[in-house]
């Protein structure tokens, strides 16, 4: 008797198992994507001796795959092209990349990595993420809600920062006479759902 | 003396007087001291209100970065009338003045010429030299680089004090200056009744003319 004969009973038994279980594995396991389009918006707000100053991150990639249903099998992370903080001001666009602030030379990127889901109602969501800007990394938490609507979904969220924790804003900039410590990031961004590879 | 007439008889403007003359000053030259005379006087008047304003405030940020605009249009304008100053000469002063009177218009002219060129030039070695690397942004539209060497200094904050020392202290001088440019110019209007004032001011004789006939 061959190999393939003498094993042909489990490999037919294993197969028709594994025909069984895959409608299981299959519900669900499609996940959500951003997509990057004219509509997703990466945005922060700092305060200027108390007027606000509203600005967006132009370019930015993202790599989610989030699913609602089963958080621990979602992962996200961005990356942020420093260098294209947009606030309609020339001169805060002039400054921002400049060493006391963004310090773009050295640090052109800013990572949002994200470690856990954690979900708190029907949309509400909290993820738990490692944020480096600068050089620096801090543990935050993001919350944001997720809705959707068919195959469209959409995450909201915001966090505030304190941006002397990640050395935004050096020299006499530190203090927060002038620009205050409390800078709000805020994401809005379009989901689609995508099927399992 | 021959006289020809021309078919209408009649005076043809020609033009400006572009250049001065013998008499008075050129409308080039005349242009550049009324429209720098303005900006001056409105830098200095923005240089003593912005200091006292709300610091770090919106609106003092605002009046430091038209202040620097300003600024750097009348470095322009300045070396402009430098030059044109260089290239043409100017009406002789009346008769009658005495060596102090003299020795005095000259140090005043002198004297603007360095403030005109060295306030906006200390103003941006000192934005260059500051510890708050600001961004110059003329009129928010074109950036002023800084002026290099300063803006890479390890210890910036001496150097950025000093500077803005010379700059305000210039400022004071400037206005001291203006004031005795303009008692001066008055003196010689109110008092001397000559044409030291007229002939930096728009007139008639600005316009070149042509007569029917030739002389």
């Amino acid at each position: 008797m061959t190999l393939w004969r003498r094993h042909f009973l489990s490999v037919a038994l294993a197969l028709v198992g594994a025909a069984l279980m895959m409608p299981v594995v299959d519900a669900g396991a499609a996940s959500w994507r951003a997509t990057i389009d004219g509509e997703a918006r990466i945005g922060f707000t700092a305060t200027q001796t108390g007027q606000p100053i509203e600005g967006r991150f132009e370019r930015f990639q993202t790599e989610i795959a989030f699913e609602p249903d089963d958080l621990a099998a979602s992962r996200a992370e961005v990356a942020i092209d420093m260098a294209s903080a947009r606030t309609g001001d020339p001169q805060k666009d002039a400054a921002l990349p400049l060493p006391e602030w963004f310090d773009v030379a050295n640090h052109p990127e800013a990572r949002f990595l994200v470690r856990s889901f954690r979900r708190l109602d029907d949309d509400r969501f909290e993820a738990t993420a490692k944020l480096t800007i600068r050089g620096a990394t801090r543990d935050v938490v993001l919350p944001f809600t997720f809705t959707r609507e068919g195959d469209r979904g959409r995450v909201v969220g915001a966090l505030t920062i304190d941006r002397t924790d990640f050395g935004v804003g050096q020299g006499p900039w530190a203090s927060d006479q002038w620009i205050a410590h409390p800078v709000t990031i805020s994401i809005d961004l379009p989901a689609e759902r995508h099927p399992p590879p | 003396m021959a006289w020809k007439t021309s078919p209408s008889g009649e005076d043809r403007n020609v033009g400006l007087v572009w250049r001065n003359t013998d008499r008075r000053y050129g409308v080039v030259a005349l242009g550049l001291h009324w429209l720098i005379a303005l900006l001056i006087i409105g830098m200095l008047a923005l240089g003593l209100v912005m200091v006292r304003l709300t610091p770090g405030s919106t609106l003092q940020f605002d009046l430091y970065q038209l202040h620097k605009s300003i600024g750097i249009t009348v470095l322009a304008l300045s070396l402009v009338r430098l030059v044109w100053r260089l290239r043409n000469p100017v009406p002789p002063l009346p008769g009658g003045l005495q060596r102090w009177e003299i020795a005095l218009a000259r140090l005043t002219h002198v004297g603007f010429y360095v403030l005109m060129i060295g306030l906006p030039l200390s103003g941006w070695m000192m934005v260059s030299a500051s510890v708050w690397n600001l961004p110059t942004m003329l009129f928010g539209v074109i950036e002023l680089p800084h002026v290099p060497v300063l803006s890479t200094l390890d210890n910036k904050k001496p150097v950025e004090d000093a500077l803005k020392r010379i700059h305000e202290a210039a400022g004071w001088a400037a206005m001291a200056l203006l004031a005795l440019h303009v008692a001066g110019a008055l003196k010689h209007h109110l008092l001397l009744k000559d044409d030291v004032l007229t002939r930096m001011l728009p007139g008639r004789d600005l316009i070149a003319r042509r007569r029917g006939h030739e002389r």
